[in-house]
């Protein structure tokens, strides 16, 4: 799929699930540049687009937010009914999750209402704002620093703030290993690394892939060990809770390529609490100062910056 | 020989309109009784496949083939399926003698707007009550059926029968 494969399809199913005065003002913007799109009842529509801010009119994109379109409750309740492709129950876990897949690798995060019982989440409803993520597809944007982690692979942490490319990153070094001949196990926990629709990668990966969709890491992980003997795991955004089958993982000799939201190296050390085990052996900063992926620093295993 | 003809033109006449009326009833038993399979099905989607409402739907409609049935979720769904189109005369009868009652329609209605929009165990409760009132609307038509709808096919061919021994 070329790079405007994802994106379009992701673009697309906007379009579907957005209401229609959203749609035909959204086709009078830069569609393929979209990042991100926030959407809050009685508030502007916020576009993020080639790393700027803009506000989504009727006439499309305007830098006023008194000239927005407001969205309503009932628009936002139906945006979200839409993206569950009318089908709630199929996608109760993910929204108890806060987010929603939408297809070609796009992400919804849903905002609302959330129902507990006896101090646990059970349900959520009334949403009143939704953030859509839109994928974009950048070919060798790890290619300055693959040497780094390949040849040999090396247990690689992928390091950023939300929103400055990691998944998109973790991406491209799945597509670096390709001729190589190594069996990698992409743990998709949102849908959203392989964009996988009719079992089939959306994106370019390394021609060697299995991917386990919509699946904890815990359990992910383990199967995949067991069933599908990986010589690489892939997956995204790690939480101190995962560690423990990550490195059960890497003590197996499986090569680990993760990502964790830090702004830095001693925050992700002491997020992941990887002080005790030096599980990775080379640490990614990212950063978006020079825009979104910006590489701001390759480490190894003892934290000495290498580039 | 004319009267010989005018008798069997009489008679195929009032045995289509017997037939006419018995064919609402078998459509109203068999509408129901695809409502409760549906019922069923979805109840099993929701165990286990969980597979999209449009994409259930579709199976579903492939496979039970009620025609009535596959009307009724475009309407209610808002999705379009190849429904043939209604002929004026079929229309006129839809008008005259409708396939189903006001308080049946509105539950059908009702019962089409709350599919998707819950969780399952919600879904499922909700589908309870539902699959209740279609399973006695089909025990209904189903007696209607055999009292009435057969009825109606036998007298339209005895009074076939009974006018033409007039016109001899």
């Amino acid at each position: 799929m070329d790079k405007l494969g994802c994106t379009a399809l992701a673009v697309k199913k906007i379009f579907d699930i957005f209401p229609s005065r959203f749609t035909s003002a959204l086709k009078k913007t830069v569609v393929d540049s979209l990042c991100e799109i926030r959407v809050r009842v009685g508030q502007p529509i916020l576009l993020f687009y080639n790393g700027k801010k803009a506000f989504l009119s009727n006439d499309g994109v305007v830098f006023d937010p008194k000239k927005s379109l407001l969205p309503t409750k009932e628009e936002v309740e139906q945006i979200v009914f839409l993206a569950c492709d009318k089908s709630v129950y199929a996608y109760v876990d993910q929204l108890m999750g806060g987010f929603l897949p939408l297809e070609g690798g796009g992400r919804l995060g849903v905002c609302g209402q959330v129902s507990l019982e006896n101090g646990c989440p059970t349900a959520m409803n009334g949403f009143s704002s939704v953030n859509i993520r839109i994928p974009h597809e950048v070919k060798n944007c790890s290619l300055p620093i693959k040497k780094h982690f390949l040849s040999p692979t090396r247990n690689t942490l992928v390091i950023s703030k939300p929103a400055c490319g990691k998944t998109t990153f973790l991406r491209d070094m799945v597509y670096q290993l390709r001729g190589k001949a190594v069996n990698t196990l992409i743990v998709d926990e949102r849908e959203e690394l392989a964009g996988v629709k009719d079992g089939k990668s959306l994106f370019e990966l390394n021609g060697n892939c299995d991917v386990l969709t919509n699946c904890p890491k815990k359990y992910a992980i383990e199967w995949g060990i067991r069933s599908l003997a990986p010589d690489v795991i892939v997956c995204d955004e790690l939480f101190v809770g995962d560690m423990a089958t990550v490195a059960t993982a890497i003590e197996s000799g499986i090569k680990f390529f993760a990502s964790v939201h830090a702004d830095s190296i001693e925050n992700a050390v002491k997020k992941l609490d990887l002080n005790y085990k030096k599980l990775f052996e080379r640490y990614v900063l990212l950063n978006d100062e020079n825009g979104v992926g910006t590489i701001e620093g390759t480490y190894d295993e003892k934290f000495f910056r290498l580039t | 020989m004319i009267k010989v003809l005018i008798c069997v033109c009489m008679t195929v006449c009032c045995s289509y309109i017997g037939g006419v009326f018995c064919k609402r009833y078998k459509e109203r038993r068999n509408l129901f009784f695809s409502l409760v399979s549906f019922c069923n099905a979805y109840e099993a989607n929701l165990n286990f496949y969980k597979k999209k409402l449009e994409v259930f739907v579709r199976e579903f409609v492939a496979a039970d083939g009620n025609k009535n049935f596959k009307m009724l979720a475009s309407k209610g769904l808002g999705m379009e399926f190849n429904v043939k189109k209604v002929g004026v005369l079929e229309e006129k009868l839809n008008q005259t003698l409708p396939l189903l009652t006001e308080e049946q329609t509105a539950y059908i209605n009702g019962f089409f707007k709350i599919l998707g929009k819950g969780d399952a165990s919600g879904q499922k409760t909700q589908l309870k009550t539902y699959k209740f009132y279609f399973e006695e609307q089909l025990k209904k038509a189903t007696d209607n059926f055999d009292k009435k709808g057969k009825m109606c096919n036998k007298l339209g061919l005895l009074c076939g029968i009974f006018l033409s021994i007039l016109v001899i």
